[in-house]
């Protein structure tokens, strides 16, 4: 799991839309649609506001992030994690 | 205690995942490598026995071509582990676990014969290993409802493979 150990498999997360008063910032953890990925669950690591897209990473040693897959469009982003519940 | 509430509710009205992927999910997914890494356990199980028979002295030439015999051993006995874990834990879903219930039993059949293998020298662990593998290969094609036949591998040491009918 790449972002072991703050999120782990069966954790449930509530998201919320990103608007004006709910702006991106380095080190949210976003979830995201992306082609050929499907819906992924990563931190953001930098916001490119000229370009319009950020790049996202996992937390753990082997996790694939914007290094593999390049950087992620705004608008692909559905939410950010307001509430994390861990399972364990 | 808020988990198990939510999972409840989960259940019942089915909530989006997202997925925090470690791997690049490719969908690629063969057992072949798996049979592979079998064989090459049954054919370093020979290569090893032909040597102890071959030998009357145990030189320098003898240790190195046995340890290298072992050390491929080893290394094809956890490769065989690492392909079956992959497909059992990326590929295999619930639904195919309730189609061939066999499955989870079988896996760990699986890395248990492929320990033996590592741990001892016989040539019937290393069958014992392949007939697993070609089992889960069949449960595997079946999956996706390709045909499988048997066949004597063209190659020693010339055991019975499974493959799709393509």
């Amino acid at each position: 799991m790449s972002l072991s150990p703050a999120y782990l498999h069966g954790d449930y997360v509530l998201i919320q839309k990103i608007g004006q008063l709910n702006r991106l910032r380095k080190g949210d953890v976003v979830v995201f649609q992306l082609p050929g990925y499907g819906r992924l669950i990563k931190q953001i690591s930098t916001i490119d506001l000229e370009m319009a897209d950020c790049r996202v990473k996992g937390t753990a040693p082997d996790s694939i992030g914007s290094d593999s897959f390049g950087a992620v469009p705004l608008t692909a982003i559905l939410g950010k994690v307001i509430l994390h519940i861990p399972k364990k | 205690m808020l988990h198990s509430i939510i999972s409840k509710i989960d259940q019942k009205h089915h909530f989006e995942t997202a997925s925090a992927h470690c791997d690049i999910p490719c969908g690629i997914y063969d057992p072949h490598l798996a049979q592979l890494s079998a064989l090459t356990v049954i054919r370093m199980l020979d290569l090893m026995a032909d040597l102890e028979k071959g030998h009357t002295v145990v030189d320098t030439a003898f240790r190195n071509s046995m340890i290298r015999y072992v050390a491929v051993k080893e290394e094809h006995a956890e490769q065989c582990k690492k392909e079956i874990r992959v497909i059992f834990g990326d590929y295999i879903k619930k639904d195919h676990i309730e189609k061939f219930p066999e499955l989870p039993e079988l896996t760990h059949k699986i890395f248990q014969a492929a320990s033996k293998c590592r741990q001892a020298a016989a040539r019937e662990n290393g069958l014992e290993l392949l007939a697993l593998v070609n089992r889960f290969a069949e449960i595997f094609w079946a999956t996706k409802g390709i045909e499988t036949k048997k066949a004597v591998a063209p190659y020693k040491p010339s055991e019975e493979v499974v493959y799709p009918v393509l």
